[in-house]
């Protein structure tokens, strides 16, 4: 049933006015989803890295914007001729809403879809709009989520329902740091049983890289961190070793220890910065592989010896989201869930209000929690 | 072969499209963001800094050839041709930052901010360039 609500609503949000500055809560008006998009109200949203990095300007965004592109909430309206989801439905944000008609969506690749990639950058959705202002001011999006709100308009392939039952605190995070951990080592480096596989950054994507890692039956899962914290944490998602890059003055030569002298088979690097990635192409093997899953800035240059690249032929790869094809993955990854396969619940460590939520970023900055969730209304 | 043979030719270009931009709501939000933008071309090499923050007397916003210019708040590295794409309106530059035709250093953010009021400048340009016989280069 199509049930369109046509009044915009007032909620609050976590707005940022620019780069640099502190995110603020307050209160912007909520446009009627237009044809094509859903009205959510949000139940439960994660604190990313990326939320940090729009904030800092690593990756470069349209400001004023609504923060947040992990969360999980119940549609509260959809527009015309909405026909996946309907009022009442649990659902997960997909944030690449890919258009099903470019060269990329049409080749298994949605997670590169031109538009989608665009419009992350540019603010708005598919026909230009943002539902956010405050006052005569555009307030833009997040990737055409912008969750870190308790309502937010979305266009209807940015949702994926689930079954009611699965905390939404749950759904939120599955929504982008266990997708893009889990798809990286699934879709991207698909890494069969018993291979030997480094990962370097523990923190709330390298943990899930780590537990997929696991489930697709790696033999040896090497954890990298300067963080003795998170190497414990990496120890409990299934890393069978870990390196403490602070404490050890050659990572390579350690890994080269733990593999025979070869190196590892799969190298995931968690971390977006150059000198990481770097390491992660020594960390490898020859003819092995690199999935570069942390982003850094777009100024940012990897420096790589050329003789190595045919010498050692290494494949070097990114994984953007995991990979995900949104609508088959973000299900299967709640069945693992389900069967206790994938750890979610506890992955989660803080939990904060709206309100509390720049706190939730300095957390995450120093580096204190695994995930932080913002949960808005009652729990599922 | 580039689109333009000469630092003079592109310069000329872009000096009309400046001259007569400073009513746009390009010039407007440049000079409401209080950014300054440096554009730094190859083949040929030109340098171009378009100033919000302290524009001349008369002016929306100042405009600067060479290094004799205030200091950019962001500056755009890029050739020249990826340079006439842009200003014909047909360069996808969140794409092009990420696929390296564009390097930028600085406030990248705060320069976003541009990009949906450039329409009046890539329609000035697109003028300019038929003007001077160069309608054909248009893409």
């Amino acid at each position: 049933m199509t049930c369109a609500l046509e009044a915009p609503i007032e909620a609050r949000a976590a707005v940022l006015h620019d780069v640099g500055q502190p995110v603020q809560i307050q209160t912007v008006t909520v446009a009627a989803p237009g044809p094509g998009q859903v009205r959510v109200q949000v139940r439960a949203a994660g604190v990313c890295h990326s939320d940090l990095s729009a904030v800092n300007g690593t990756i470069p965004q349209l400001a004023p914007l609504v923060l947040g592109h992990e969360g999980a909430g119940v549609v509260e309206a959809v527009g015309e001729g909405v026909t996946r989801v309907k009022a009442g439905d649990h659902v997960i944000f997909n944030w690449v809403p890919s258009c099903g008609e470019c060269y990329f969506c049409t080749h298994e690749r949605p997670d590169m879809c031109d538009e989608a990639f665009t419009l992350a950058t540019m603010g708005t959705m598919p026909d230009g709009s943002t539902p956010f202002t405050q006052g005569d001011e555009t307030i833009y999006m997040f990737s055409q989520t912008s969750c870190l709100a308790e309502y937010t308009v979305v266009p209807e392939s940015g949702v994926v329902p689930f079954a009611p039952g699965v905390p939404f605190e749950v759904a939120a995070i599955t929504g982008c740091a266990v997708m893009t951990g889990y798809g990286a080592v699934f879709n991207t480096a698909k890494i069969a049983a018993g291979r030997r596989v480094a990962v370097i950054g523990c923190g709330g994507v390298g943990l899930n890289v780590i537990q997929a890692a696991r489930l697709a039956g790696a033999s040896r899962i090497i954890a990298l961190d300067r963080d003795g914290r998170k190497l414990e944490d990496a120890r409990s998602f299934g890393a069978t070793d870990t390196i403490n890059t602070a404490e050890v003055g050659d990572p390579v030569s350690a890994i080269l220890d733990l593999t025979d002298g070869l190196g590892a088979d799969d190298t995931f690097e968690v971390v977006g910065r150059a000198d990481t990635i770097a390491l992660a192409y020594s960390l490898t093997r020859k003819a092995g592989q690199v999935v570069v899953v942390g982003v850094a800035s777009p100024e940012v240059m990897v420096e790589l010896g050329a003789f190595g690249l045919p010498a050692e032929s290494k494949h070097i790869t990114g994984s953007w989201y995991g990979q995900a094809i949104a609508e088959r993955d973000l299900p299967l990854i709640l069945e693992h869930y389900r069967s206790g396969k994938l750890q979610i619940d506890e992955l989660i460590t803080h939990h904060f209000s709206l309100d509390e939520l720049p706190e939730a970023l300095a957390a995450l900055e120093r580096g204190e929690v695994r995930r932080g969730v913002i949960v808005m209304g009652e729990r599922a | 072969m580039p689109t333009f043979a000469s630092a003079d030719e592109m310069q000329s270009v872009l000096k009309t499209v400046l001259e007569r931009g400073q009513d746009t709501n390009t010039a407007q939000g440049l000079a409401k963001a209080g950014l300054t933008v440096a554009f730094v071309y190859t083949d040929p090499s030109v340098r171009l800094v378009m100033d919000g923050k302290n524009p001349p007397e008369g002016q929306t916003i100042g405009y600067y050839f060479g290094d004799d210019a205030p200091t950019p708040d962001v500056t755009f590295s890029l050739n020249a041709d990826v340079g006439h794409r842009f200003w014909c309106g047909k360069l996808n530059v969140p794409q092009a930052l990420s696929r390296g035709q564009i390097k930028a250093s600085g406030s990248i953010a705060g320069a976003l901010k541009l990009l949906p009021l450039m329409p009046p400048l890539y329609e000035l340009y697109r003028e300019v360039m038929t003007e001077k016989g160069r309608g054909g280069d248009l893409v």
